[in-house]
């Protein structure tokens, strides 16, 4: 099947392009892994 | 309960039930019934998905969960925001461009019928068997609160989701699960002031949490690699990938919730959000368990949590006795452990570590004598009625919160349980009929019936879905932990559904009945695997993922090689 084009003609929201929403997204996620390794030491 | 909370109870409910019935009126055709016209903003999105995966089950088992084993279940979403960024690039434009109703439409485009089939197939038995133990879950609120046969919440339960459904479709799912996910959020905020309020006044929060973290219960991350072990660091960012991409990549109980925004960038940041919120959202969640931990340490806590259980023992003239002599040991040792474990708390404050390693070693011995009692309770609920669930951690929150919280604040949160099952279970009956009617009814049986029609097939097609998952509920009380049971289901069947999936992005060779053949290989080999108890469960769904791809790749290589050439 050959795949259609797709057109993505949406304004991205707030950012400029998608890739910066997805670094966001890992961003967060690295600070999450962060936070949750000093909890677990501080508790331990 | 209280008047004020049956009150409390029933006007939230209702208001809720009455709003999606109103906002979904004058729906004509299956595009408004099974994708709400496709007009949903971003955040109307988000919170959908979100609802749609937090069922009565994160609110009751989630919290029983961190009760018993601690916080380490929060590495299971750790792989969600990664799949969140792969599906926005991937997924999602490719469904909106194609216009589909369902996730496995698209399979015949690609392949075939039968592959679009077999994997609509695996997605029914997978979503049916969840949707009823989603009935299960907030029975077992109902039984409790009202002291009455779990059979009988069941079909009580089971049946108001089934009118709600029926009547209003996904735009009735969609608009009153932003009211639900709102009133959640507020509720388990008011659960968790309350549960540090609760906590005696020479134990302040920090400490309780440091009690509880001395007892192994704030174990949140665990970098060992260890593919037997359950819940670590690698079996959650990558396990946990996988699944959460098949998930809400192939779900067609997720796919139907993000098709209803109004564009592509509408479903993307709406599953964005999603990424960011969940993880969050999670951990707070499982803090309330680890709470509810701490105030049981300086409260006796129940021998056993489920009280159905535990009265039905005590009116038995066969076992009454013997219960009723453990659980005078039980209480008597449970005292002995709440001084100890006050005197752990009071050692918090000291600089000393071997007199606090020594308080901690007292506090654990007794533990793992009341964990002798509870063994010796259970057998004995178990031999008094063998259907009894031996596993409680399911009631643990509902019992602290019904036994507790003050009057008004237990209906809510009893409301917010009902709300977050109503959503979920909805969802899953919506999802159920979508792919019934689109992908076997409108596909195999009935190819040019009128919109009139299909739409009445959906109707039936909920009935007769919410009908079999009451079925499936009526049977779930042996599953144990009801979190881990519905993920273990899942992670049976995903993993197959996203590798056919992948082969039809990105592997342009590979045929429909090359996919087929590797997709059945594949789910027998799971099976087996899980039968044998080869890896924990999260690990499933990348063997099946990559056992889809590379069977394929493998059978297609040898078709191509040694297959009769046409002439």
């Amino acid at each position: 099947m050959k795949e259609p084009k797709v057109e993505v003609n949406d304004q991205v929201p707030v950012f400029k392009s998608w890739n910066s929403w997805y670094l966001l997204t890992i961003l967060l996620l690295v600070i999450q892994v962060v936070l949750y390794f000093l909890i677990t030491k501080f508790f331990e | 309960m209280s008047r004020i909370d049956w009150s409390v109870l029933f006007i939230t409910i209702a208001a809720i039930v009455i709003y999606g019935i109103w906002k979904s009126r004058g729906q004509k055709n299956i595009q408004s019934f099974l994708l709400a016209d496709q007009q949903l903003p971003w955040y109307s999105v988000c919170l959908s998905v979100m609802a749609t995966q937090a069922s009565a089950i994160t609110f009751l088992s989630a919290p029983g969960q961190a009760f018993s084993d601690g916080m380490r279940f929060i590495q299971f979403y750790f792989g969600l925001p990664l799949a969140m960024i792969v599906l926005s690039i991937t997924f999602i434009p490719i469904y909106h461009r194609l216009k589909v109703y369902t996730a496995y439409e698209f399979l015949e485009q690609r392949f075939d019928a039968k592959t679009r089939s077999l994997t609509a197939f695996l997605f029914l038995l997978q979503r049916g068997l969840s949707t009823g133990i989603t009935i299960y879950a907030p029975s077992i609120v109902l039984s409790h609160i009202l002291e009455i046969d779990i059979r009988y919440a069941i079909f009580m339960i089971g049946g108001l989701v089934i009118l709600y459904t029926v009547y209003g479709g996904t735009k009735a799912v969609s608009y009153t699960q932003m009211f639900q996910m709102a009133i959640i959020f507020s509720g388990l905020l008011v659960a968790a002031a309350m549960v540090v309020a609760l906590l005696p006044e020479k134990v302040s929060f920090i400490n309780a949490l440091k009690v509880s973290g001395k007892l192994e219960r704030l174990n949140i991350l665990d970098f060992k690699w260890d593919l037997n072990n359950k819940y670590n660091f690698w079996s959650g960012l990558i396990g946990g990938f996988f699944l959460q991409l098949s998930y809400f990549g192939t779900d067609q109980s997720q796919v139907g919730r993000y098709l209803t925004g109004s564009s592509v960038a509408q479903s993307r940041l709406g599953l964005i959000m999603n990424g960011l919120v969940k993880i969050p959202m999670q951990f707070f969640i499982l803090m309330i368990g680890v709470l509810v931990f701490s105030f049981y340490q300086f409260h006796e806590a129940p021998i056993y949590f489920n009280k159905a259980q535990v009265k039905k023992v005590l009116e038995s003239p066969e076992h009454a006795e013997s219960f009723k002599e453990i659980n005078t040991n039980y209480e008597s040792v449970y005292q002995a452990k709440i001084t100890a474990t006050q005197e752990l708390s009071a050692a918090l404050e000291q600089n000393n570590q071997q007199v606090l390693d020594q308080k901690v070693s007292v506090v654990k011995a007794k533990e793992a004598e009341l964990q002798t009692y509870r063994k010796q309770a259970i057998e004995i609920i178990s031999k008094n009625d063998p259907l009894a669930d031996k596993n409680d951690s399911n009631y643990v929150f509902l019992s602290f919160v019904t036994s507790f919280l003050p009057v008004g604040l237990v209906g809510l949160l009893i409301a917010i349980i009902f709300l977050a099952s109503m959503g979920s279970t909805a969802s899953g009956l919506n999802s159920l009929a979508s792919t019934s009617v689109v992908d076997i009814y409108k596909r195999w049986l009935n190819k040019d019936g009128s919109e009139k029609h299909y739409l009445l097939i959906s109707r039936l097609s909920t009935v007769l879905w919410g009908v079999l998952c009451i079925v499936v509920a009526l049977n779930a009380s042996k599953l144990g932990n009801l979190l881990e049971a519905v993920n273990i289901l899942g992670s049976l069947f995903y993993g197959t559904i996203l590798g056919i999936f992948l082969v039809a992005f990105y592997m342009k060779s590979i045929s429909g009945n090359v996919v087929f053949i590797a997709a059945i290989i594949t789910q027998a080999i799971i099976f087996h695997f899980y039968n044998i108890d080869v890896v924990s469960y999260l690990w499933l769904n990348v063997i099946g993922c990559l056992s889809v791809m590379l069977i394929s790749a493998i059978i297609q290589l040898g078709w191509n090689n040694f297959a009769p050439e046409k002439k």
